[in-house]
């Protein structure tokens, strides 16, 4: 959860670019701090004009900044506004570059008011004409539209240095009531919110997130379609568009808050067509989606409601209702041939129903065997899963222990671990389904149990029941689990000590 | 890192720490802090100011004037009415133009002395430098000078340095981390008067008979480590070299009393106890400059460093205003806004408080002033929890602030009580990261206080 790990900084103070060259010599009067609270404020210590460097906060930071949810604007200083026309160009010679970007932003900033506020201004100083010069701005960044309108007197105080004139600038004694006068930036409508701390955000949403998921999970729906064709894509369109649909009416219903915009309705509809073969009756497919969002999803309270994953109990429902058709599967590129063979010719069965191992590890690996739609492709399945843990939306907790419980046990019970944890649904069960925010732990240590419990069932399921797979068994049994989980996870609090959990238990 | 005299035996089994300990929880933020390099800046003294009696934790103070009464900076105006407070100066000079009584931030009501300045910032007369030659004294002489802990919370310093004889306290830990994005008034201190810090340290290791003091600076301020460590390096001041500095992560909430003694000293303190009760005691690093400088000078509390940024403002800057400077006042010192506010922040975006008013008065541990235009504010509703844990993984407390908020929402007492919502520090990092926007501060806030009504009725 840390998109600005920019830890290049080093520790230590052994900063290369810096001169700092403190001798540790008591150079200045400890007290000295408060002689400038005692007005005129000549006795502060004079800060070096070099020392004065751009305020505005830096490219880097801005983008920083808009990661966090907080953008800043700042236009670009090239926007050279029509008012700087007037000012003559000697008398800004001596100032850098950096004053008049800054000058600049500041008209661009109040572009309507500007020559209003500049009038007022001019209405307002006129009184004033005797006060000097030096009086009023005391800031290294001279306010240039009281610049424009006064430039005799400022022509008289302009040709010096730049660094002599900051200098003075600063140390010149102001009085709060002119520079009321002259700022123009108190006069906005203010309309403040208030509103409970936190005012920073890390700038990650719900919709990001199932963005994100939707993105990981793109190279399995494309290979997907390369694999079997356009009937992958009707289902996965169907499963897509019905799930969207039935969570609008749903929540229409219900008369609660849309949310379909938060996109968790797509990625269940992603993941419930992945787990399905791919020559299956569209009409199940529309409806094992109203199933899991209807009943599973919406029925608990939408989304963070529901006490298992609407895709798994979906495909466990049509599974014991149609399992003839939940079972036929199609070896890839069966379409190229369809013309020739009939759809019964070319079913065959997934890899962990056949006795013999006809189909290679390689084969496998790159899913290129019997299947479900979104299951075969173990490649595409761990690049979504490696861009999810990039993107820290899911950790590695669960799909590791999922899948190494699930490597090792069918090491023991004798299988091919690799073949056990390429073949079914395991690698689209274990990185996309068991990590479902809403139906996993909460807590790390949850997490590892949870990944571990779901890799023991699938293995049980496999080699002791009467299933071919058992994953989508294993991550609902899991999912119901999970509250337990989360009760016997309880992180300990800060600050508490073995001795403590004892006289608590005690107690 | 320069690296001294062996550590001298008598230390006995104190380490100094190389790299802080590993914690569990924080966030990593966005640091922003756009004016590090900004020197600071004194304010010109102010038309009126308005000094809040109630300026720290504990009982509010009494005013010792009266309207019409001539002040001088420097000048009590506000008497302690208990122990745990701390007395209130003048910060200008000038003429006491009424007894007035503000609405504070926590929606409490207090007295206020509104003084309107003369403009001269003339002493008070009765400005002298304390003795101090014992603890006692330090304890009187840090009361004296009205000082609260200046790293937000507001706790009367002298409460905290006066610790109980039956605690032995070996280790000064200085709070140096400034965590809070924005934030660079005590990054200031630092780099503009090390040798303030430095001679405070000297003076409470000696009167507090620590034979460790460590200074935990994130390592996000490489340039304040380089010349606190530098300076902390003397040989005459410190032969064994037992202060010293410690980079800890750039991660919040370092600057959390209990996350830092963690970081620096691996010791964890409980919930309800005092960093004494672990040995420690914990100094913000304004407040052990200040410390030396009301030894030296005699001016107590009568200013403060804030850093003035946000979207909003035109001139971010540091500026060292008068305890009492109404926000518009400073903001316009700093050029005004360049947008539109939205919302007015008295301290970090973290943990800082929305203003309503612009003319709040600044108080005593304020340390910064954040105004962020509308555009920068994030007004989107809350969706629901998706149960990420992602704020169970970020609290430093170790709490689940989603279950506590389930507990909150069904008034559930004995379910707080067990999710031990009492020891959310509030630092807000739930909130941050959550992907839903919930308030989770708000809930644990209300958690607190239906915790509170409940243990009333019994």
């Amino acid at each position: 959860m840390t998109p600005w790990d920019d830890d290049t900084i080093v520790i230590g103070g052994a900063s290369d670019d810096e001169d700092i060259s403190f001798t540790g010599k008591l150079e200045r009067d400890p007290g000295e701090q408060y002689k400038p609270v005692k007005l005129p404020p000549q006795k502060e210590p004079e800060p070096e004009p070099e020392k004065i460097e751009d305020t505005s906060i830096t490219d880097e930071i801005e983008a920083v900044i808009e990661i966090g949810g907080v953008s800043e604007d700042q236009p670009a200083p090239s926007l050279q506004p029509a008012e700087e026309e007037e000012i003559p160009t000697s008398e800004y010679e001596a100032d850098s570059d950096e004053a008049i970007e800054e000058s600049s932003d500041d008209n661009i900033e109040e572009p309507a008011e500007d020559t209003e506020k500049a009038e007022q201004s001019e209405v307002e100083e006129k009184p004033e004409d005797k006060a000097p010069e030096k009086e009023k701005e005391p800031t290294d960044k001279p306010d240039d539209k009281k610049d424009i309108k006064e430039t005799d007197k400022s022509e008289k105080k302009e040709p010096e240095p730049a660094a002599m004139t900051k200098r003075e600038e600063i140390a010149a004694p102001i009085s709060l009531k002119d520079a009321a006068e002259a700022e123009s930036g108190m006069d906005f409508e203010k309309n403040l919110l208030v509103s409970a701390s936190p005012h920073l955000h890390y700038g990650e949403t719900t919709k990001i997130i199932m963005q994100d998921v939707i993105i990981a999970l793109i190279p399995a729906a494309v290979i997907s379609v390369v694999y079997f064709g356009l009937r992958a894509l009707l289902l996965i369109a169907l499963c897509v568009g019905t799930s969207v649909l039935s969570e609008f009416i749903c929540r229409k219903v219900m008369k609660r808050r849309q949310t379909i915009g938060d996109y968790s309705a797509v990625v269940t509809g992603l993941l419930l067509a992945f787990s399905l073969p791919p020559m299956l009756n569209p009409v199940y497919a529309v409806i094992g989606s109203a199933i899991a969002i209807v009943v599973v999803k919406q029925m608990f309270g939408g989304i963070g409601m529901n006490f298992a994953n609407p895709a798994v109990t979906a495909r466990i429902v049509l599974f014991l209702s149609f399992a003839a058709d939940m079972c036929a599967f199609s070896r890839p590129f069966y379409w190229m041939n369809s013309g020739i063979e009939s759809i019964d010719a070319v079913s065959g069965a997934t890899p962990l129903a056949e006795s013999s191992m006809p189909t290679s590890l390689l084969e496998l690996f790159v899913g290129y065997h019997a299947g479900c739609l979104g299951e075969t492709c173990a490649i595409a399945l761990i690049l979504g899963g490696c861009f999810l843990l990039l993107r820290r939306i899911i950790t590695w907790e669960i799909p590791v222990c999922f899948i190494g419980t699930v490597f090792v046990l069918s090491w023991i019970f004798g299988q091919d671990p690799l073949y056990a944890i390429l073949s079914g649904g395991v690698m689209l069960g274990a990185i996309f389904m068991a990590t479902d925010y809403t139906t996993s732990p909460i807590t790390k240590k949850g997490q590892v149990i949870f990944g571990i419990g779901c890799g023991l069932f699938t293995v049980f399921i496999r080699y002791f029941g009467s299933y071919n797979e058992g994953v989508c068994y294993s991550i609902m049994v899991m999912n119901c689990f999970t509250a337990l989980i989360d009760k016997y996870t309880k992180p300990t609090r800060f600050g508490v000590v073995k001795s403590d959990k004892k006289e608590a238990a005690a107690k | 890192m320069k690296q001294a005299n062996p550590i001298s035996k008598a230390e006995g089994e104190l380490i100094f720490p190389t790299r802080p300990f590993k914690g569990y929880g924080g966030v990593i933020l966005p640091h922003l802090k756009g004016t590090e390099n900004c020197e600071s800046q004194m304010l010109p003294t102010p038309k009126k100011v308005v000094i809040s009696m109630q300026q720290h934790v504990g009982a509010p103070c009494n005013p010792t004037v009266k309207a019409g009464d001539k002040v001088f900076v420097g000048q009590p105006i506000g008497e302690p009415a208990s122990y745990v407070s701390a007395p209130i100066h003048s910060s200008v000079s000038g003429t006491v133009k009424a007894i007035t009584e503000i609405l504070l931030t926590s929606g409490q009501r207090a007295k206020a002395v509104e003084i309107e300045t003369d403009g001269e910032q003339t002493l008070w007369s009765g400005i002298k430098p304390p003795r101090v030659n014992n603890m006692e004294q330090l304890c009187e002489a840090v009361k004296a000078s009205g000082l609260v802990g200046l790293g937000g919370a507001g706790f009367p310093a002298h409460v905290k340095l006066n610790i109980p004889k039956d605690k032995k306290v070996d280790t000064l830990v200085i709070n140096g981390a400034e965590c809070e994005p924005y934030l660079t008034a005590d990054y200031r201190e630092m780099v503009e008067h090390p040798e303030d810090v430095l001679e405070g340290i000297y003076l409470l290791k000696a009167l507090l008979k620590v034979e460790r003091v460590i200074i935990g600076v994130e390592s996000n301020k490489p340039k304040a480590i380089k010349i606190l460590s530098d300076m902390a390096y003397n040989e005459e001041r410190d032969p064994y070299n037992h202060v010293r500095v410690l980079p800890l992560k750039a991660q919040y909430p370092q600057g959390a009393e209990k996350t830092l003694v963690h970081a620096c000293t691996g010791r964890r303190i409980g919930k309800g106890k005092l960093p004494a009760d672990v040995g420690c005691i914990v100094m913000n690093i304004t407040s052990v400059a200040f410390i030396h400088r009301y030894i030296t000078t005699g001016i107590p509390l009568v200013s403060k460093r804030l850093t003035v940024d946000g979207s909003a403002v035109t001139e971010p800057k540091n500026v060292i205003a008068p305890i009492g400077t109404p926000i518009s006042d400073i903001i316009r010192f700093c050029g005004g806004y360049k947008a539109e506010p939205r919302k007015l922040l008295m301290g970090g975006p973290m943990m800082g408080i929305t203003m309503y008013d612009e003319d709040t008065p600044i108080l005593k541990q304020n340390n910064g002033i954040i105004v962020f235009a509308a555009e920068s504010v994030d007004e989107s509703p809350a969706t629901e929890c998706i149960r990420c844990g992602r704020c169970v993984a970020a609290c430093p407390m170790h709490l689940q602030p989603l279950t506590i908020e389930n507990k909150v929402v069904k008034r559930d007492v004995e379910g707080l009580e067990r999710f031990s919502v009492m020891s959310c520090m509030e630092c807000g990092c739930c909130a941050f990261v959550c992907p839903a926007k919930r308030k989770l501060v708000q809930y644990m806030r209300m958690g607190k206080t239906i915790l509170r009504k409940a243990g009333e009725k019994k």
